[in-house]
């Protein structure tokens, strides 16, 4: 793969930042059956990860000018890089084949606007044969390869994707979420993460000392951390702000973000094939509603709406940054914020329409450069002083959706087992064989267990049994290994079985959590 | 001091003031509101409903209403809802051991839902508990059975001249969880569990943790501190000219304005009206 060359930065009038943050939860099963949780997994992978990797591989062999940023979550990183899932995923693949291609893009609601069978299967073959012969099964190595080429700036995040404003009653829990998250990424790409992107963009006060303190320059925030930040930021959130302990924060464009992600963005258009739908995720989002009843779905149609929504795209930033350099004494940086699913496994033609976005960007305008929020940040170090506010990129910005009567049952037994994590490894501030073992493991299933995507799911009604299930097992889990280090010596041949089931985190130093 | 209330939020028109006046019997009978409260609380209110931006129905809050009309001798405030403990619907692995039972020290839990909802949830240790069983044995009528939760806002309410409020809420028996109203948006709640003796005095037994739910609007004006980012390398570049204060004004609004409704914007309208 080669460098990609420099983008063209006449005038500088302002810049867009387009960042998307993959995550999926840690549902790794070693069982003979796929469960609905792994099946859904490996259905993101076939629509989403697959074809958007393949995207951006395809933008750097004709060298295009691409910059962009993108998280994807420990939880993530681990399940792509194990071979256990792999081998799982290419069987997955192979059913789906003899199946018709039935799972792919398929639409139970609307069997009738489904694509063409034949259409279907290409694309599963098109998928098996990057992953399979293109990147070897391993799609971190593929996501390596697009850093080195200066594609992709790499963002961190927490561990397991725990919601941080529910764990800010013990800002330790917060700092070993964040510490694992940080080792994890450089495990993975060898690189230390200069930015973060929090869980839910949600942000507590005092998760900004805890981000200085790991050397995390930058994270970002959903708009509302910025416009009810105190003192209210004089360039809105068109610019970056700083906390008072260093850390820069810059807030999601609610523009560019609605018109993509929103309730009646462009997946919403008929012209694009309708898709099932995750319904775990944080916000509202676009649905795929299909053609009219009886109208059969054209994929050249869908390509001329891709084209026409990624100009309108284009043209949209382009008037917005050129307003926004009227009013601001420094060019505007407008940060186009997205979780990564939404290209693919919510809507089809996402992939596609990203990579026409991308290329019309750096050939069809000259308004804006893209950037990266670190190229950013480089290129103008001075930012107004703020305390951010608390936030998520929720409904309202605050923590309803992960916090009711359907999920609230589980944060005083995660409070109570970081308390006695805690008192686990002052306790064993050395330990070795297989007293240490044990406590990496009760360290690995508390992360699990902390998750946030559980308490979503809960409160979502998606995949509620498996969710329950999961945050009651990693703390079942955790309660046993800490009742056998405190009374003495852990069952190895238990203890195997656990490591082997839940194996998150090979290089985990319980000390982290400490 | 007395508390100050939210008047245009509690007028629930004359119908729910005639519904207050009408249960005040009721309540003087039973010799208190909190029955009334616990009954009407689990009639009124769906389960689940843990008040989608955790405003109560105007109907409870009719009644409590009457209710803060009561005198207590350290918050003379209105007691807030107190909600049995919900548990998540779980059909699955419910006979695993999560180690609720192991023994463990006195936690209290407060968790901000928005900016006027606070989640508290506790477990005592057994020592606590036993303490505490005796304490009723001994002398029945210096604490009551039921618990109690005290929020304190030291500052009152932000923007305001107002001085700290202190209230009191009164649990459901053998609850281990609840949903504080805060009454309106807050900056730092302190938030401390405990019992109250029968002359009405709060008895702290965990706590206080401080909580600081979200913020409900944008913060104040002031003249910006520029300062560089962590690690740039670079020491003091030229501080930005200012945007005007009409032009700071109106990136706010944009801002503001996007945040609240951008994303109820059709795109279609969107489409139509920029597309090249």
């Amino acid at each position: 793969m080669t460098g990609a060359p420099e983008p063209p930065r006449d005038g500088d009038r302002g810049s867009l930042a387009i960042v998307l943050h993959a995550h999926q939860p840690f549902v790794r099963e070693t069982g003979g059956t796929v469960t609905a949780a792994e099946e859904r997994f490996f259905g993101i992978v076939t629509r989403c990860y697959v074809p958007l990797i393949s995207a951006l591989s395809a933008l750097v062999a004709d060298r295009v000018p691409v910059r962009l940023a993108l998280s994807v979550s420990p939880p993530l990183l681990d399940l792509l890089s194990d071979r256990v899932v792999q081998q799982r995923y290419v069987r997955y693949l192979d059913r789906c084949l003899t199946d018709g291609g039935r799972t792919l893009g398929a639409s139970r609601e609307h069997p009738v606007l489904v694509g063409h069978p034949d259409d279907e299967r290409d694309r599963l073959r098109d998928v098996r044969r990057a992953f399979v012969e293109t990147w070897s099964c391993d799609l971190v190595n593929a996501l390596r390869a697009l850093e080195r080429a200066g594609v992709v700036e790499a963002l961190a995040s927490a561990a397991t994707h725990a919601y941080l404003p529910l764990l800010a009653s013990d800002p330790r829990s917060i700092r070993a979420q964040l510490r694992v998250g940080l080792d994890q990424h450089r495990r993975h790409f060898g690189t230390s993460a200069l930015g973060v992107w929090l869980p839910g963009a949600a942000y507590a006060p005092g998760v900004d000392e805890i981000l200085a303190e790991l050397d995390v320059r930058y994270s970002v925030l959903d708009a509302r951390g910025l416009t009810r930040a105190r003192p209210r930021p004089v360039m809105g959130v068109w610019s970056p702000v700083i906390s008072p302990s260093g850390v820069a924060f810059f807030g999601r464009d609610p523009e560019a973000w609605a018109q993509v992600a929103g309730e009646h963005g462009y997946p919403a258009d008929p012209d694009y094939l309708p898709t099932e739908m995750p319904r775990d995720l944080e916000e509202p989002c676009a649905l795929p509603l299909g053609a009219p009843q009886g109208t059969p779905y054209s994929a050249r149609r869908a390509r001329a709406k891709l084209d026409a929504h990624a100009n309108n795209f284009v043209a949209c930033r382009e008037s917005q940054i050129d307003a926004l350099a009227a009013m601001m004494p420094r060019p505007p940086i407008v940060l186009a914020a997205y979780a990564a699913e939404l290209f693919g496994a919510r809507w089809l033609e996402g992939p596609a329409w990203l990579a026409a976005t991308l290329r019309k960007i750096a050939y069809d305008q000259r308004s804006f450069t893209l950037t990266t929020p670190s190229e950013y940040l480089a290129r103008h170090p001075l930012a107004q002083e703020c305390r951010v506010a608390g936030s998520s990129a929720g409904h309202r910005g605050d923590q309803a959706s992960r916090l009711g009567g359907e999920n609230d049952w589980v944060y005083l037994p995660l409070h109570r087992a970081g308390l006695r994590m805690r008192a686990l490894v002052r306790q064993n501030e050395d330990a070795t064989g297989l007293r240490l073992r044990a406590l990496n493991q009760a360290a690995r299933e508390l992360l699990l267990a902390q998750s946030g995507d559980w308490p979503l799911r809960m409160s979502k009604g998606v995949l509620v049994n498996d969710a329950v299930r999961r945050t009651r097992l990693h703390l079942a889990r955790f309660a046993r290994l800490a009742r056998d280090l405190e009374d003495g010596s852990p069952d190895e041949a238990w203890l195997a079985d656990v490591e082997a089931r839940d194996n998150a985190f090979p290089a985990l130093d319980y000390r982290s959590l400490g | 001091m007395a508390p100050q209330r939210d008047d245009a939020r509690n007028d629930d028109g004359p119908l729910l003031r005639a519904l207050a006046a009408l249960t005040a019997p009721l309540r003087a009978l039973l010799g208190g509101a909190d029955a009334v409260l616990g009954v009407v609380a689990r009639t009124l209110r769906p389960r689940g409903d843990a008040g989608p931006d955790g405003v109560a129905p105007p109907v409870l809050r009719a009644i409590q209403g009457g209710v803060s009309l009561r005198t207590r001798r350290r918050s003379d405030a209105y007691p807030v809802e107190a909600r049995p403990h919900e548990v998540a619907p779980c059909d699955t692995d419910v006979t695993l051991d999560i180690g609720d039972d192991d023994p463990c020290d006195d936690v209290l839990l407060a968790l901000p839902r928005d900016p006027r909802t606070v989640f508290v949830t506790w477990c005592r240790s057994a020592g606590a508990d036993a303490e505490r069983a005796a304490r009723i044995t001994e002398s029945p009528h210096s604490i009551r059975d039921a618990l109690s939760i005290e929020a304190l806002d030291e500052d009152g309410t932000e923007g305001a001249d107002t001085a700290a409020e202190c209230w009191v809420v009164t649990l459901a028996p053998r609850a281990t969880s609840t949903y504080v109203d805060l009454l309106r948006p807050r900056r730092e709640v302190r938030i401390t569990l405990g019992t109250t003796s029968e002359d009405g005095d709060f008895v702290a037994l965990i706590g206080p943790r401080t909580v600081e739910p979200p913020p409900a609007g944008a913060g104040r004006v002031e003249p910006p501190r520029w300062r560089c980012v962590t690690g740039s390398g670079v020491d003091a570049p030229p501080v930005p000219r200012e945007p005007t204060r009409t032009d700071t004004e109106t990136l706010h609004a944009r801002a503001i304005a996007q945040d609240d409704a951008g994303a109820a914007t059709p795109a279609a309208d969107r489409f139509g009206s920029t597309a090249r």
